[in-house]
């Protein structure tokens, strides 16, 4: 089958697969709009979700905070925190570096870059008219799910641009090579808008009977992180860890047993969230099954990464984007094993209705997506902007802040669930003393929050200044250390 | 297979590439780039696939055994679907008792009789059950009848709560449940007979607030007489007693009943001959409840045309 | 070999066979489950609500009850949740035939309320609890949700609405009442509704040892 291409073609007949430093540049001038438009929608989001998750961790432990409006009140704060993260901030995070991911690999350039501009403004239009819908008192308490009526249709619109180009892009690829990151991110476009649209039909606009939606909400929210934030989080891993250590990735039939082992059992996880409840014993024990399955891609894809990784380790000291991506490529797989435990009857008897599930969540969510994004966007960013970043040890007080944060937050909230949990099974202990098995944990995790808010505003600092280009010009990149003496330093 | 058309043009040419980028000023940070990444080619090893299947193993059967049979009215794994067994005799008053209390007092009092400190008082050595110092049978029976609030003392606590009225339970079920829990946690006092019960519901008939300690301490105590029937199991199940049996039983009589158009007389149907094969009549029961004209409409009205298709 | 038809049908028939099983399955087979009749009044299982029960479902949805608080009966030995009282029997579907959306919860930051109706059948209770948790349970960390009352000045007689009994820092000042608007009436009407201590076929009730 013969493309033609957009581009001039210059390869080299043996090197087929290589991009020339103009063509790489074209490629990123493409995208510069709407991929910039998606990660400073993103930065502001984190932000936003970031100040109102604080709120909600310490009302937890001060519930007299801000409690004399309805605005404010808890159950208003959670879901809003809750769904600017995941809408907001993450999923835009990962458009914007899906979409670089996607134009850089499939060699085209992308076009109509306006139409995307366009599909993120409306995207931010509705995830603000749905988090001030939730403030307002019209959530749906459908878990990850609670915009109202009128905000989806507008993110459906959005994205019907957005999972339309990323798949025309992938058919206009230039001939060679595909490589594992364009299945990913394939899979995760074409995934998100089926899981989007049969959960928005059978739960907000016509909804199920009664018993059937517990199923669905759990199909939904539970897919939206393995089939949307993973497959997107792991193309970025597979891209970075390879292109910034100059290796290639350690094994590619591991790649593909890794992607179809993931699309095969990770869709069937959901009703892990609902062990014991309503719902006919075998949808549960089909759930657990496949919880305990999600071993082997996240195993795979863990040896991958490593093998490649092995031996290279010392990039760590010095590559931001590199240390961002592993962070999350280890805690990837921290946390799927956890969740693969937690998914086990009898410690699910215990971790159940927990803060151990929210420090999981967290570890997940946070530990691993939004660390895998920033490294992305410490990545793509100086590539769009035609700027380095301005001050290498803001970077670094990014990384340590959040690091630190996310790792005390997971720390305090299993710590405390496990006690909780423990007390709840005991039938001879009072409701009141799990409570306050709890609480101590949960200023230790209120305490996280503050870190985590001041990595993000450190990070928030650096994109601005990065679009003013402020600073005084930077030769060569901004890196944590001086690479030690070899051939070739990249970043 | 054709090849597919020539993404649209948006007006590129060759000049306007040329202005766009000025090659020389190509950022650094592209510059530097290394290639691609590309897949090498190292196998999956043995051990990893060795694992893996013995994973795949585990989790079928794993399946095998918690699926219920993969049915859609099995909701705990281990339980294979076939119903309880019926009652091969007449039932024990105290056991009766004992299910009333798990329907209607156990959420509050709970399963020890201990209740929950400072809301719901216990049951095990209270006076009030066992029917010491100023507490009499009737104060007792009274309680269940007509409710009872404001602050009590028992054991030496204080309790502030509200207990409802239980004036919808029957004479026998309130007679069953009080004897129960007189004879439980190691309370040991008389059985209260149903007569009892139905005395003391005729004498507080008119009565419609709930007792305060105060207007039950103004009433002299009286202890239940000795039951004139043996509290032992009746040889007739009367028709409470029917009701409060296992419900399978319950649901099986209303469909004979319906199915054959004549109510059954209850006394004289020896519990063991009542088909009680609950899957059964689960499904008898939803087909019939699906059939009969007074049935709630119970999916939401706004049902769209995805429904209708199914 | 042109790779997209292949990853295309791929990612499309992984994702079918568990969009199959976890959701056309259920709304086939749960979704058109009816009540039970109950012979004894002639009324169904689970029990109808009055409306202003189901307009208190929309209450608990806007306000986020369900991000604290559970409503779902674990089977022993899975759990300890009839052991602890939470409910005579597990619950199971056809438990949550009226409800909209159904509030099954995933944190019990607060107790499960699968049958708070029956634990707490007394409205001014809720009320109370309410308008300021920690009046009527110290070590509460449930916010207030006073916002659904309004202050009013006791014209004569305090009226009929009026909560009673209100205690603590946040009680209304004297010659002062705290009236529940109408999401206030309606929440607790639907909390006074749950209770799902009736009997189910496929749910029976084992009474304690």
């Amino acid at each position: 089958m013969n493309l033609q291409s957009p581009l001039p073609s210059i390869n080299p007949a043996n090197v087929p697969d290589a991009l020339a430093s103009h063509e790489r540049a074209e490629i990123d001038a493409s995208t510069r709009g709407p991929v910039l438009l998606f990660f400073g929608s993103a930065v502001f989001w984190l932000l936003v979700g970031s100040v109102l998750g604080l709120l909600a961790a310490w009302k937890m432990t001060h519930p007299g905070l801000l409690d004399s409006m309805a605005f404010f009140t808890f159950g208003r704060i959670r879901p809003a925190h809750l769904n600017a993260v995941i809408y907001g901030w993450a999923s835009q995070a990962g458009i914007g570096a899906g979409l670089w991911l996607m134009a850089r690999l499939c060699r085209v350039r992308l076009l109509r870059s306006k139409l995307l501009v366009s599909a993120a403004v409306f995207w931010n239009v509705g995830v603000l008219v749905g988090v001030l819908g939730i403030l307002a008192g019209d959530g749906r308490s459908i878990e990850w799910l609670e915009f109202p009526g009128y905000a989806t249709p507008i993110l459906f619109i959005s994205y019907a641009c957005i999972g339309v180009w990323a798949v025309i892009m992938f058919w206009y690829r230039r001939p060679g090579h595909v490589y594992v990151s364009q299945w990913y991110l394939l899979a995760a476009f074409l995934w998100f808008p089926w899981m989007y649209a049969t959960a928005n039909i059978l739960l907000v606009w016509q909804p199920a009977q009664g018993p059937a939606q517990g199923a669905v909400n759990w199909w939904f929210a539970h897919n939206l992180l393995g089939l949307w934030f993973t497959p997107i989080g792991l193309a970025s891993a597979y891209y970075m860890i390879p292109k910034i250590l100059g290796c290639p990735l350690y094994g590619y039939s591991l790649s593909i047993l890794g992607f179809w082992s993931l699309a095969i059992f990770s869709s069937w996880n959901g009703m892990h969230h609902l062990i014991g409840g309503p719902f006919p014993a075998w949808m549960i024990s089909a759930s657990v099954a496949a919880s305990v399955l999600m071993f082997i891609p996240v195993v795979t894809v863990a040896i991958n990464h490593h093998m490649t990784m092995s031996g290279h380790f010392d990039a760590l000291k010095w590559s931001p984007t590199l240390r961002f991506t592993v962070f999350g490529a280890m805690t990837y797989t921290v946390v799927s094993l956890q969740g693969g435990s937690m998914s086990i009857p009898s410690l699910n008897a215990v971790t159940h209705f927990t803060d151990y599930t929210i420090g999981h969540s967290h570890l997940g969510m946070y530990g691993y997506f939004s660390m895998m994004m920033f490294g992305a966007m410490y990545y793509i960013v100086p590539r769009l902007v035609g700027w380095e970043w301005p001050s290498a040890a803001m970077v670094r007080w990014h990384f340590w802040l959040v690091a630190i944060g996310v790792l005390l937050m997971a720390a305090s909230l299993t710590i405390g669930g496990l006690l909780q949990g423990l007390a709840q099974y005991d039938p001879t202990v009072s409701f009141r003393s799990s409570l306050e098995y709890a609480t101590p944990f949960r200023v230790v995790r209120g305490i996280s929050g503050f870190l985590l808010l001041a990595g993000h505003l450190v990070f928030a600092t650096l994109f601005v200044r990065m679009l003013l280009k402020a600073g005084h010009h930077r030769e060569g990149p901004a890196l944590f250390a001086v690479p030690a003496a070899k051939p070739k330093a990249a970043a | 297979m054709t090849a597919p058309a020539q993404p649209p043009d948006e007006g590129f040419s060759e000049k306007e590439h040329a202005s766009e980028m000025n090659v020389a000023e190509v950022h650094g940070s592209i510059v530097r780039e290394r290639a691609d990444p590309r897949a090498g080619r190292e196998p999956v090893p043995l051990w990893l696939l060795a694992i893996f299947f013995s994973i795949i193993f585990w989790a079928g059967l794993y399946l095998a055994y918690n699926s219920g049979g993969f049915r859609a009215d099995v909701f705990d794994p281990a339980r294979v679907a076939g119903g309880s067994a019926a009652q091969t005799g007449p039932v024990d008053p105290k056991v009766l008792g004992r299910r009333v209390f798990t329907q209607n007092c156990m959420v509050c009092h709970q399963t020890t009789g201990l209740g929950v400190p400072r809301q719901f008082p216990p049951l095990a050595g209270s006076e009030w059950v066992l029917g010491q110092d100023w507490h009499g049978d009737n104060h007792l029976v009274k309680i269940v009848l007509k409710g009872l609030q404001g602050p009590i003392q028992v054991k030496g606590n204080t309790f502030n709560n509200a207990m409802p009225t239980w004036s919808m339970l029957t004479d026998e079920q309130i007679a069953d449940v009080l004897t129960y829990i007189r004879s439980e946690w190691g309370n040991a006092a008389p059985p209260i007979p149903a007569d009892f019960v139905r005395a003391m519901r005729e004498q507080t008939a008119a009565r419609t607030e709930p007792w305060s300690p105060k207007d039950l301490q103004a009433i002299p105590a009286e202890k239940a007489p000795a039951a004139t029937v043996p509290p032992g199991p009746s040889p007739v199940p009367s028709a409470a007693a029917i009701t409060s049996q296992t419900f399978n039983c319950r649901v099986v009589e209303a469909h004979l009943s319906r199915s054959a158009g004549f109510q059954p007389a209850l006394s004289g149907i020896p519990a063991g001959e009542i088909e009680a094969n609950q899957e059964k009549t689960v499904r008898q029961d939803a087909k019939r409840s699906r059939q009969d004209a007074r049935a709630p409409v119970c999916q939401p009205e706004w049902r769209g045309l995805f429904y209708r298709i199914f | 070999m042109n790779k997209l038809p292949w990853i295309f049908a791929g990612v499309l028939l992984t994702f079918a066979s568990a969009w199959l099983g976890l959701v056309v399955y259920p709304c086939l087979a749960l979704g058109r489950m009816q009540p039970v009749p109950d012979e004894d009044t002639g009324g169904y299982f689970p029990p109808s609500s009055s409306g202003l029960a189901v307009a208190g479902q929309r209450v608990y949805a806007a306000n986020g009850c369900l991000y604290c608080h559970s409503q779902q009966v674990r089977p022993a030995p899975l759990s300890t949740d009839i052991e602890k009282g939470l409910g005579p029997r597990r619950t199971v579907p056809r438990d949550y035939l009226r409800a909209q959306p159904v509030f099954l919860g995933t944190m019990r930051t607060g107790p499960d309320l699968t049958n708070i109706g029956a634990r707490q059948p007394d409205a001014n209770w809720h009320h109370r609890h309410l308008y300021d948790p920690r009046s009527v349970t110290d070590w509460s960390i449930m916010p207030s949700f006073r916002f659904l009352y309004k202050m009013r000045q006791i014209q004569g007689q305090p009226s009929d609405d009026a909560v009673k009994g209100l205690t603590g820092p946040l009680a209304p000042p004297a010659g002062w009442e705290a009236v529940p608007n109408d999401e206030a009436k309606a929440l607790v009407a639907y909390l006074l509704s749950l209770k799902r201590n009736y009997p189910l076929p496929e749910s029976p009730i084992t009474p304690a040892k």
